[in-house]
């Protein structure tokens, strides 16, 4: 029994290069051929025929490569194997998001890594922070990492489950592409949920492109890109990502309580009520999203005539600038209703508290509270009680209260806030 | 007449056929047939893997690996007796047909 030839084997790898299955299955598939050939070939040859036309020949005898696995291929498909497809689709879209996201995890940690130690040198050299975190950090972490467990998951599912169908690639990516990728972004728009600004929401609506570029095995060299310039993209890449785990505003310069004549408070009302001076504000939060303001009045006939009590959330300027209502704010963002209950008393009766002295018959506390968790693009607050007295002006009744907020919810949240015009 | 038209529907019967004396690796089974047609059926092998294959799908033969002596492993395949149950229908099927292709190309006169 001779061994094949070059012939046979070029032969060989054209009918493998057709062919949609598993290795496994492909080299059993072309062992059983190489026997025929090699078969056929000492047949031909004891028939009278020179090796190179007897090797010729058998390959003839054989038909067209790409017939011959298009056949084949066709021969070997069923049901069974479709099943076996989705369930293979499912279990290396699981693994490939596994490794991807332990892949995309180290990616992240060695570039937040890298820009701390630049953070840390700034700091020492120049006295300044390059960078700084905030509520947004862990979200673009999570998703920069689940971007890359969509792109390697991506990667993995359309040769296994082309190999298990005994389709080609090529058909079985109409199929994976659009429906991995609408499901990841059902999943962005509606199911993940955390702290959100513009890049980290931007970065989510991407996760389907994560998926599409692995699906399609989307290579920089491929493109055409130089190789320098390549590895130099992705570094500039993983670089920008790690950079933008850690960069956010610096933590709100917060002052000192009775600023109500701070930089661009009069914007928000007249100055506080006669009488009302030493009502003092009390500010609560609950959880990250939940902020109540309240005051506690001396005596409650000294809003006899007002209306329009209320709790209003104003737009503060970035703390890296200075602190105060941001200069173009001429409105607040947010307005909500406020309750009155007994003096020292919170509206739900949960909370009390005592002044040095017993409260004055007619004291009354009044708590206005605002969910400042869906204002998108806000991070920095001034809550503030107004109300509008019966001359028409409207006037502070509280002390402007600073907070830091940060938007929390779905994607779909976000987008929703940012057409209300929140 | 385009003899290969004519396989087409018969590869199965024919496989079948050669099996049913005991088990082979295709390229005996490409021989037997060619020889038992006295070389008439002899339109080269490449439907001869895809049918093998689709037979084994549909559980009519079992295949396994054998090491080879001196060459390379062979695949030999075995009718089971679905195999059987198939060729027999098949043959059945096969036998009518070409009586009926007798009768018609007869003429009219043996009716």
């Amino acid at each position: 029994m001779s061994e094949t030839t070059p012939e046979s084997e070029r032969f060989l790898e054209a009918v493998e290069r057709k062919l949609p299955f598993a290795e496994g299955e492909r080299t059993e598939i072309l062992d059983e051929l190489r026997g025929h050939l090699a078969d056929c070939a000492v047949a031909l040859r004891d028939a009278g025929l020179e090796p190179i036309e007897a090797e010729r020949a058998a390959v003839a005898r054989l038909a067209p490569a790409d017939r011959l696995a298009d056949e084949l291929t066709r021969a070997r498909r069923d049901t069974s194997r479709l099943l076996a497809a989705a369930g293979a689709g499912v279990w290396g879209a699981v693994r490939g998001g596994l490794w991807g996201g332990l892949i995309g995890f180290g990616v992240v940690m060695v570039a937040a890594v890298a820009l701390a130690a630049a953070n840390n040198a700034a700091l020492r050299f120049l006295s300044a922070e390059l960078f700084s975190a905030d509520s947004g950090t862990n979200s673009i972490i999570g998703i920069v990492i689940l971007g890359i467990a969509a792109l390697v998951a991506g990667r993995v599912v359309t040769p296994t489950v082309a190999a298990r169908a005994g389709y080609a690639g090529r058909l079985v990516r109409r199929a994976t592409v659009p429906l991995g990728a609408v499901m990841l972004l059902a999943y962005a728009l509606l199911v993940w949920s955390g702290p959100l600004n513009w890049p980290s929401v931007v970065l989510l609506v991407s996760l389907p492109l994560w998926w599409v570029a692995g699906a399609w095995q989307i290579r920089l060299v491929r493109l055409g890109f130089p190789r320098r310039l390549a590895i130099g993209l992705v570094a500039a890449l993983v670089v920008s990502l790690g950079a933008s785990t850690i960069v956010g505003p610096a933590s709100p310069q917060l002052p000192a309580s009775g600023v109500s004549s701070g930089p661009g408070f009069d914007r928000m009302g007249a100055p506080l009520a006669d009488g009302l001076s030493g009502a003092g504000a009390g500010g609560t939060s609950y959880g990250d999203a939940y902020r109540e303001l309240s005051i506690d009045v001396p005596d409650r006939g000294l809003l006899a005539g007002w209306n329009d009590l209320r709790i209003e959330a104003w737009r503060g300027i970035d703390p890296t600038r200075g602190w105060g209502l941001d200069p173009g704010e001429t409105a607040p963002f947010l307005t909500g209703p406020v309750v009155w209950s007994a003096a020292g008393t919170s509206p739900d009766g949960n909370h009390t508290w005592y002044e040095s002295s017993p409260w004055p018959p007619n004291a009354a506390t009044l708590t206005g509270g605002l969910r400042l968790d869906r204002s998108p693009g806000v991070t920095d607050a001034w809550l503030v009680l107004t109300g509008v007295a019966p001359d028409g002006t409207r006037h502070l009744l509280s002390d402007p209260s600073g907070t830091q907020v940060f938007f929390s919810g779905t994607a779909l949240d976000w987008f929703g806030a940012v057409l209300a015009g929140h | 007449m385009d003899r290969s038209q004519l396989l087409k529907g018969t590869t199965a019967l024919l496989i079948l056929g050669v099996l049913k004396d005991g088990e082979l690796y295709g390229y005996e089974i490409a021989q037997r047939i060619r020889e038992r047609s006295a070389a008439f059926i002899d339109p080269g092998e490449g439907w001869l893997y895809p049918a093998l294959h689709r037979l084994e799908k549909q559980g009519a033969l079992q295949a396994s690996w054998r090491e080879g002596g001196l060459g390379p492993r062979r695949r030999y395949y075995r009718i089971t007796d679905g195999g059987l149950r198939m060729f027999d229908a098949q043959s059945a099927e096969w036998e009518q047909f070409a009586h009926s292709v007798r009768l018609v190309t007869a003429g009219a006169g043996n009716v």
